[in-house]
């Protein structure tokens, strides 16, 4: 069969990228006989060439080293979604098993809302539409067991019977069977679930599976809502729901809590929790002008919350009350509604934190926070704790302007990375920049590789938020696993550390095409897929 | 939610069986009720699958459904996998011959646009679960009650922030023609959310000087005790509806299409 005039196109781009690895590789070859060329003459002249040498085959490993794969399958390339606030699960078991989700509906309408799933370690993706509660989800986080392809899910279900938000958790024995999740837990008033999982390793409790799904309960009295349920026993018939309020403090005139409630877990049974507790707000959150100061708290569990005072374990080591304040007072903007000058994404902080994986190490943890400041507008900060959470580094180990959507990961040789998303340039020129950073060195040193570098103002959002309130990454082993969500023109110059698309694209004319490679689709928003390896 | 029909399904295609027993989609291990079928022609579908007219799709059979290769076949299908190609969930499927009378009824009604065949059975199936069914037009929009204003100290603590916020909106629709159910007066009272939120980006937003036709359903969500402004000469007692599916408006345009539905909705039962 003749291939369409687009598919060559396809086709074209293809051979046009292997011919650009192609070229690196030659002139890498290239450069190597300059530098041995080099060696016969004088040997400072050597040196000189070597240093050159060796610089760009670091930058051509770092390309090489890079995977970075637009998830929307060939299947759906008529689509054009808004397909923000992604989300990432990686089975550490076989991280070819790779489960990715984002505001993304259903493509016929049915009664379950759908995630994205890989098999051959995200070089391709599947929709799956096994998500109960219609057929998107008004948020939705995943985390896989730790030990095979059982995945859970906290979500806010779309058919709330009323205004309310309405949280449920899910399970599903394999994530990549056709057949609808498992429903845990479901109720009403709780924001912004975000689930973790693992496997208890050792002890009496080896092989039980643990979930942990932090959210912003309005069901909450006294207006403490950060709130953390958990199962001990997540696999089994009845998995026995815990809820403990993590918020022990007033919220004073705020009256509740941020939404953000992450958590990061220790094969050890160290278990942390961060959240922003609300302390007062000022401003009109109509009128898309609320700002909120909070302290940023964390809290802790050294036996995976199996003890009668769950999550009690950090107390603040200046009030003594039950979580460790890393910073307090911070000032955060609580947008209704994304503004352009914002890049379109409407702002309402970003938290993240990440214990060190390796073994005797889960007194090393990191947290990453927004606030907003008057020179840098709104900016992540880093910091980090090498005694459970007690003290932390008096000042930011980095600090980021116009960022927002921090994730952070440690990867098995303790090498700590953060995924985030920043604004650069001014008015039309305004750009989404995503990077990583990865420090070796505990934070005193920073790399920084770009994976995608896309317009602020193109498309046009449809809905808030544009990119989402999150992103995520997390660590397997040496290598980085990560989603973001950003503008999908297949310009390769959007990407510097090049990508892969599934659906139909025409890289030369730097257009999208549709399931027949003949119509132009007009750009959107799409979740990007990347593994870096570490 | 109700449960998928032939008449509700999303997708309908005629279509060709090419292979039982099989799939053309690598994630579909288990083909034992699998059949890959060629789309020979689409009765109605969503934009985003509106292209696959022959492409081979991969179609998971309902549970007491046979076919035998090379038949020729009407199917209504759910999704199921979107991957390299298509898979989907068959509710059933009706011989060419059986399925030609609503086939043709449905290009007649949609001027042969699949698409638009799609939405159309939307908003049928909007217009048969709403209590109302009015011609009519957008007289005045203004904030629901007890819509959150600035915030002073004591009532910051009262109300919760939420990204999730509805910030309702009230319509006052003045009713020109009622198709389906009964209005105690000229106005009804539409409440919709005017929020950009993910939660109620694709409710309508509507405006003053919007003329169409409205699936009205009583307003269970709202949790809104009284008018606001705008509808403030309503009765205290009058119901007020929301709309908060996009197939809940049509266009003034359509108001024949609507009608013909629900006449004929009415004749059956």
């Amino acid at each position: 069969m003749r291939k369409p005039k687009r598919a060559k196109a396809n086709a074209k781009t293809n051979a046009k990228a292997k011919a650009t690895t192609k070229a690196r590789k030659v002139t890498r070859g290239k450069a190597k006989k300059a530098a041995k060329k080099a060696t016969k003459k004088t040997a400072k002249k050597a040196v000189a060439r070597k240093r050159g040498v060796r610089g760009a085959a670091e930058a051509a490993a770092s390309a090489a080293g890079v995977l970075l794969v637009n998830v929307i399958p060939k299947s759906l390339s008529s689509e054009t979604n808004q397909d923000s606030e992604p989300m990432i699960a990686v089975n550490p078991a076989n991280t070819n098993q790779i489960v990715a989700t984002a505001f993304t509906p259903d493509p016929l309408e049915g009664g379950a809302a759908p995630y994205f799933f890989s098999s051959d370690g995200g070089k391709t993706w599947t929709l799956n539409t096994v998500v109960p509660g219609g057929d998107m989800t008004g948020d939705i986080t995943v985390a896989f067991s730790g030990t095979g392809p059982a995945l859970y899910a906290g979500i806010l279900r779309r058919d709330s019977p009323d205004q309310s938000t309405r949280m449920a958790i899910l399970r599903t024995v394999d994530f990549s069977a056709p057949t609808p999740m498992d429903v845990l837990e479901d109720r009403q008033e709780p924001d912004q679930p975000f689930a973790q999982a693992a496997t208890v390793a050792n002890g009496s409790a080896a092989g039980k599976q643990r979930v942990f799904v932090g959210s912003n309960d309005f069901a909450a009295t006294g207006g403490r809502t950060a709130t953390l349920d958990f199962m001990l026993d997540a696999a089994a018939a009845n998995p026995g729901l815990k809820k403990v309020r993590l918020e022990r403090r007033s919220t004073g005139t705020a009256g509740q809590d941020g939404p953000q409630v992450r958590t990061s877990i220790h094969e050890d049974g160290t278990v942390y929790a961060t959240f922003y507790g609300w302390r007062s707000q000022t401003g009109d959150f109509g009128a898309n002008t609320l700002k909120v100061n909070a302290d940023v708290v964390v809290v802790r569990d050294d036996k995976w919350g199996d003890n009668q005072a769950p999550f009690e374990d950090l107390k603040d080591s200046t009030d003594g009350v039950v979580g460790q304040r890393v910073v307090r007072n911070v000032s955060v903007s609580f947008n209704q509604t994304g503004l352009s000058a914002n890049g379109q994404q409407r702002m309402g902080g970003t938290l993240s934190i990440a214990v060190d994986p390796r073994s005797d190490n889960s007194g090393t943890v990191y947290v990453a926070w927004g606030t907003d400041e008057a020179d840098t507008g709104f900016t992540i900060h880093v910091r980090k704790s090498t005694d459970r959470g007690v003290a932390w580094s008096a000042g930011d180990i980095l600090s980021l302007p116009h960022a927002t959507n921090a994730a952070l990961a440690v990867n098995s040789d303790g090498a700590v990375g953060l995924l985030y998303q920043q604004l650069t340039g001014t008015g039309p020129t305004r750009r989404w920049e995503t990077h990583l950073r990865r420090s070796a060195n505990g934070g005193d040193t920073w790399l920084d590789l770009t994976l995608a570098t896309t317009p602020a103002a193109t498309p046009v959002k449809t809905f808030d938020p544009y990119l989402g309130d999150y992103d995520h990454m997390l660590a397997v082993g040496r290598d980085f696993y990560g989603i973001f969500s950003a503008s999908n023109v297949p310009d390769m110059a959007h990407f510097p550390n090049g990508v892969a698309f599934q659906r139909n694209v025409d890289f030369d004319t730097r257009v999208l095409l549709d399931v027949n490679n003949q119509h132009s689709i007009p750009p959107s928003i799409d979740p990007f897929f990347f593994k870096v390896s570490g | 939610m109700a449960p998928v029909t032939k008449e509700t399904a999303a997708f309908a295609f005629r279509g060709t069986v090419k292979q039982k027993g099989a799939a053309n989609l690598k994630a579909i291990a288990d083909t034992s009720r699998t059949v890959v079928v060629t789309v020979d022609e689409i009765v109605r579908s969503p934009p985003v699958l509106a292209g696959f007219v022959g492409h081979d799709v991969t179609v998971q059979l309902a549970a007491d459904e046979e076919v035998r290769n090379g038949e020729r076949g009407v199917f209504y299908v759910t999704g199921f996998v979107f991957g390299e190609t298509l898979a989907v969930q068959s509710v059933g499927h009706d011989s060419v011959p059986a399925a030609q009378p609503m086939v043709a009824a449905s290009a007649r009604a949609a001027d042969g646009d699949p698409t638009r065949a799609f939405l159309q059975t939307r908003a049928r199936e909007r217009a048969e679960r709403a209590a109302v069914v009015v011609t009519g037009k957008v007289v005045a929009v203004g904030l629901a009650d007890s819509e959150p204003t600035p915030l002073t100290a004591t009532a910051i603590t009262s109300r919760r922030v939420s990204e999730h916020e509805p910030f309702w909106r009230e319509a006052v629709v003045e009713v020109q023609a009622v198709h389906k159910g009964a209005v105690p007066s000229q106005q009804v009272v539409l409440r919709f959310p005017a929020s950009s939120d993910v939660r109620w980006y694709r409710s309508p937003k509507f405006q003053a000087g919007q003329e169409g036709v409205f699936s009205l359903h009583t307003d269970q969500v709202s949790s809104r005790p009284q008018f606001g402004v705008a509808a403030a000469s309503m009765a205290a007692t009058a119901t007020a509806f929301t709309a908060l599916s996009s197939a809940d408006f049509q266009p003034a345009d359509h108001e024949a299409e609507v009608a013909a539905v629900l006449s004929a909705a009415a004749a059956t039962v």
